[in-house]
């Protein structure tokens, strides 16, 4: 470990032709990364298409799916796009997701929508609205299904 | 044999006149008068100038996160008592960020030479405050000039018992390489105080000052008070070794790591585990 960049044998090195090639090396392996990277889980399964999609990550999943459930239940029609890794972040269910659904919701815990942003920053796409839980306690179906509808 | 097998032909990124340059060569006098090969020895540094060093030699080496040269000296050791281990880095990464890495190993004792460049600055990021600078000292940052204590390394291993407390300075090399060789050869952990000059960013201790300033020890002080008396109270640096004190080290009691290199004894078939596991059931 060093500030230094370091050659194929692992001394540390100013050159900076190996510094810009091991810049170069390193980057490709996020296409490795991104090849064997965790897709985001729909539910319910089939599209998107009539439904406002709620876009969550993390632990987040279990409230998220159980307020999928107390809504379409009270008539809604709701979907969760849910993401378990985030980098590099895989962007073909997310294109699908954004054309199909009525809107897309992030629902994040965190108070400025985060994860909104960098899907914002890599696709272009922007949700309709971020709802944010930052009180400090975890996400319920109940709180989450109430915010949405909101 | 020569001292030039431990040195690596590469190109090196100290300033001309850094301190660091005697200590490698003195580094690789020391080796080569022990008769220890290359293979045999692992140099694990942390982060600095003088952690630099691990590149420039060439021997087995770890090149640590910062503060953390110690823990992973101890790693080593500990999977292979076999090995010679040197932990070497600067001011900054031993007595600062690796404070309580320091504390603890000394207490641990396990056989490692720890080798602290001292030039009471920080040089790697261009001349802050080490915890060796003297109160007073101005930088681009102290503008002022300190206003905390210096560490005083020598007295704090004294005070904890280190089996071993010396103090070398870079310009006399010689004299470098014979106190370095008296570390390894001693079991426990040594600590080698290694004064110099940084050229670039301490204008202050300079090659000069120590000079004027350090005075080479005749024999070595009676006992720990002694060393200490001196160390506190003196009005110049000592050179030489303060304290030696033969202990049993950590490898010596621990009651698993005592015996053959843990890296040579045979691995447990997963089946033999049996018996241990049906302890727990």
């Amino acid at each position: 470990m060093d500030s230094d960049e370091h050659d194929e044998y692992g001394r540390i090195t100013e050159d900076l032709g190996i510094r810009a090639r091991m810049v170069e090396k390193r980057l490709r392996k996020g296409e490795g990364l991104a090849a064997e990277i965790s897709p985001p889980l729909s539910y319910p399964e089939g599209d998107f298409r009539g439904k406002r999609v709620l876009l969550g990550w993390g632990s987040s999943f279990g409230a998220l799916r159980e307020a999928v459930d107390l809504l379409n239940s009270r008539g809604g029609n709701y979907g969760l796009l849910h993401f378990s890794e985030l980098w590099p972040l895989r962007t073909p269910e997310l294109e699908r997701a954004f054309a199909e659904a009525e809107e897309v919701i992030a629902v994040e815990a965190n108070a400025t929508g985060q994860f909104a942003r960098l899907v914002s920053q890599v696709t272009g796409l922007r949700v309709s609205r971020a709802v944010g839980r930052y009180d400090g306690r975890p996400f319920t179906p109940e709180w989450v299904a109430e915010e949405v509808s909101r | 044999m020569s001292a030039e097998r431990y040195l690596a032909r590469v190109p090196m990124a100290w300033c001309p006149g850094c301190g660091n340059f005697s200590i490698r060569e003195a580094l690789a006098a020391a080796l080569d008068g022990l008769g220890i090969p290359p293979h045999r020895v692992v140099l694990v540094t942390g982060i600095g100038q003088a952690a630099k060093m691990v590149h420039y030699m060439e021997v087995n080496g770890f090149d640590g996160l910062h503060g953390r040269t110690l823990a992973a000296a101890a790693g080593v050791k500990i999977a292979n008592r076999g090995l010679v281990v040197i932990a070497e880095s600067g001011d900054g990464d031993i007595y600062g960020e690796g404070g309580n890495h320091l504390l603890h190993n000394i207490r641990r004792n396990l056989d490692i030479t720890l080798i602290v460049h001292d030039n009471r600055v920080y040089g790697l990021t261009k001349g802050q405050a080490s915890p060796t600078s003297e109160l007073g000292f101005k930088t681009k940052v102290q503008t002022f000039g300190v206003i905390s204590e210096p560490l005083r390394p020598l007295a704090l291993a004294l005070a904890l018992g280190c089996g071993f407390v010396a103090q070398a300075f870079s310009g006399y090399r010689g004299h470098a390489a014979e106190v370095i060789a008296r570390a390894i050869r001693h079991r426990g952990l040594s600590l080698v105080n290694m004064l110099h000059p940084c050229p670039s960013w301490n204008r202050v201790n300079t090659f000069a000052w120590y000079k004027e300033n350090t005075f080479r020890l005749e024999g070595t002080p009676r006992d720990r008070l002694e060393a200490l008396r001196l160390v506190l109270t003196g009005e110049r640096l000592p050179l030489g070794v303060l304290y030696e004190e033969e202990k049993p080290s950590f490898e010596d009691r621990h009651p698993i790591i005592r015996g053959e290199p843990l890296a040579l004894r045979p691995l447990r078939r997963p089946e033999d585990l049996s018996p241990l596991l049906s302890e727990l059931a």
